[in-house]
């Protein structure tokens, strides 16, 4: 739960942050009920972001050696999850420069990204048995993140029924 | 009508290098009309012709040879022109495809349709005064674009659409999610998916799905590429705010093929991308025009983003590389009308619905500016069963297509229309009409225009006011556009017609404000 509410965070915020710059413009062309339907599809589609970043954490544990994971999957996760977010920064604010990528080329950067992430777990794997202190704070912040999938996960489930709901009517 | 191939196509366009430039804008008066049809617009033997309407996306005016542009980019439209109607002051009612897309479908201008702001739909009150809808007792309807913001407006019009081809009917890579997901509520889906979440111009609303979206159809494209052996050196032509990717000729030939099995009489709004940014001309045209002729140098306006004179000149260059590839595409498409006999039996319509910028420190036609090469565009049609040519001089408006086309039904032209029939169809001449082009995309959809740039086009003058744009010189500008064309002697403080075409222009935006305030 800390690790999926960390996750929840990270990408509903985003969303949010997003939002408020896209809302005066939304305010332009759009009745209020109307930005309500467009935040929905937002929700509901962090909603579904969330669940697959987490579904793809799980088959990394599902992959990769049980002792990487064993006892603190909540602080490994955690910092896949930062790790993924950095990746993720670095691709919006680099797009130019990915868009006119060669298949080669982009074939290299998604190599890197999951050597990013094995180097990642196994240096963090030796950090976390040498300073117990890192692992802890990690599962720490994690923890207090579990308010926000109180009020995220209620509003992307709500989000998602108003989206399936439009599309049926 | 034979066809102008590539290698013709090369060779006029080396001979046209040669050739000096010609008078920008032709004389504003009208030639003896040609032909008015009888009221029902039938043909001889009572059968309706067909409609089809052929629109490419920020085509401007002043960049075809017909227009007297120093260039010659389109020989092919030249040809269609030989036996067409040319409107020669032809303006779009907005200055990007939201608003003037709409005046079209509607007849009304933006301040009334309301469609002034991105990827914005008409005023529920409007949106049955399309003109599918009420034409839809005449023909079978079809509707195509390749345009994110018109597929918006033809999805609000759609239940009056009998045959709708999505936006990636004819695309070589990519989709859409709000096609592809959620096509019962496309309007809420495009702007908050295609738009915002999965944005491909800007930084997303979505930090993972994005990425992945990213990786995946930079991948599938460049591999196209790959397939296509790099014909295009600048990348695939796009369609901008997604990652589809199409090709001209592939379009065209989709789009001949559709026509075979559309049952007659037909109406079809065909709205292509090309030259709309970003100006991908296949291999065989990116050399051309390297011929060292500059336009005029205008200085800096104070709405302008301030891009230097020598970056304006090359990407005027790839602009028309990319028109004078889509002239070709267009010849084969007349070349099919015309063996197929369509051309005889069809009112065939080219235009565009905004124009491009290449002036003033401003490129493209995201900009607040509303000068000639942006308004100014081309409107040729070929009425079926003539074959001679007429120019027609008198200030025309994107507005004039819905009152037109109802004439050529034979259906009554609305009151509640802002345009008038055109000159050479059965209209009359009014060279006293104001014209009117809306900019408010910075102005709220629900409030009065406070915010925008509006230009009033009458007889040979033009005058713009500025609402709400600091930096703006003085709030208006006026322009001889017989003696000036291009527009570079500001006449507002001193020509005596100024004040009394702003009394009339001031007066006709408080009107239109009223109901807002």
């Amino acid at each position: 739960m800390p690790v999926f509410s960390l996750i929840l965070f990270i990408v509903f915020s985003w969303a949010i942050f997003r939002m408020l710059f896209q809302i005066p413009s939304w305010l332009y062309s759009h009745t209020k009920t109307g930005i309500l339907f467009l935040a929905a599809y937002v929700f509901a589609f962090s909603l579904i972001e969330s669940l697959l970043l987490l579904g793809f954490l799980l088959l990394l544990c599902f992959i990769l050696p049980q002792r990487l994971f064993r006892g603190r999957f909540i602080s490994q996760g955690g910092l896949l999850v930062l790790t993924c977010t950095a990746w993720a920064l670095l691709l919006q604010y680099q797009r130019e420069s990915f868009g006119q990528s060669y298949v080669l080329e982009l074939s290299g950067w998604l190599l890197l990204f999951l050597l990013s992430l094995l180097a990642i777990l196994f240096a963090s794997s030796y950090l976390f048995q040498r300073f117990n202190r890192m692992q802890t704070a990690l599962e720490t912040i994690a923890d207090r993140m579990i308010v926000f999938a109180w009020l995220y996960v209620p509003v992307g489930i709500l989000s998602s029924a108003i989206v399936i709901l439009r599309n049926i009517v | 009508m034979s066809s102008i191939n590539r290698r013709d196509f090369l060779k006029l366009a080396s001979m046209a290098m040669l050739t000096p430039a010609v008078s920008r804008l032709p004389k504003l008066e009208t030639g003896p009309g040609r032909r008015i049809l009888s009221a029902s617009g039938l043909d001889s033997d009572g059968s309706t012709p067909n409609v089809i309407i052929i629109l490419f996306d920020a085509l401007s005016a002043l960049h075809l040879t017909n227009y007297g542009y120093a260039r010659a980019t389109s020989p092919n439209l030249d040809r269609f022109a030989q036996d067409s109607l040319i409107y020669h002051n032809h303006h779009s009612a907005g200055n990007f495809t939201t608003p003037t897309t709409a005046s079209f479908l509607t007849g009304v201008y933006p301040w009334t349709h309301r469609a002034f702001t991105f990827g914005n739909r008409v005023n529920q009150q409007f949106a049955p005064h399309n003109l599918f809808d009420m034409l839809g007792d005449v023909y079978h309807r079809v509707a195509y674009t390749q345009n994110l913001f018109a597929d918006a407006l033809l999805r609000q019009f759609s239940n009056s659409i009998d045959q709708y081809l999505p936006l990636n009917s004819f695309s070589m890579v990519g989709s859409t999610f709000y096609d592809s997901l959620t096509q019962k509520d496309s309007y809420y889906a495009m702007s908050s998916l295609d738009e915002f979440l999965f944005d491909q111009e800007e930084i997303s609303g979505s930090l993972f799905l994005s990425a992945i979206n990213e990786i995946i159809a930079t991948i599938n494209l460049r591999l196209a590429e790959t397939r296509y052996n790099n014909q295009y050196p600048l990348g695939f032509p796009k369609q901008s705010k997604t990652k589809l990717a199409f090709t001209i000729d592939q379009t065209i030939d989709g789009i001949i093929q559709s026509m075979e099995g559309w049952p007659a009489p037909f109406l079809s709004y065909l709205h292509f991308m090309p030259p709309h940014a970003p100006y991908r001309p296949h291999r065989d045209y990116a050399g051309l025009f390297d011929d060292g002729w500059e336009p005029v140098e205008k200085p800096e306006h104070p709405l302008s983003k301030g891009t230097p004179q020598g970056v304006l000149n090359s990407s005027r260059r790839v602009y028309d590389q990319f028109i004078a590839n889509l002239d070709a595409e267009v010849g084969r498409l007349f070349d099919y009308l015309e063996e197929s006999g369509l051309m005889d039996n069809s009112y065939v319509i080219f235009t565009s619905d905004h124009g491009e910028l290449f002036e003033r420190g401003m490129q493209g036609h995201s900009t607040r500016m509303v000068f000639e090469p942006i308004l100014r565009v081309p409107l040729f049609i070929s009425v079926p069963g003539e074959r001679s040519h007429q120019d027609i001089y008198t200030p025309t408006n994107t507005v004039d297509m819905l009152p037109t086309l109802l004439h050529i039904a034979g259906l009554p032209v609305p009151e509640w229309s802002d345009g008038a029939i055109l000159p050479g169809i059965g209209g009359s001449d009014l060279p006293d009409r104001a014209t009117y082009t809306v900019e408010a995309k910075s102005n709220s959809t629900f409030e009065a225009i406070e915010r925008g740039s509006i230009a009033m086009v009458q007889d040979r003058y033009k005058l713009i006011r500025y609402l709400g744009y600091s930096g703006a010189p003085g709030g208006y500008e006026f322009y001889d556009l017989v003696n000036d064309p291009e527009e570079l002697e500001n006449l507002y403080a001193t020509h005596p017609l100024a004040k009394d075409l702003q009394a009339s222009l001031d007066n006709k935006i408080r009107q239109v404000n009223r109901p807002f305030l």
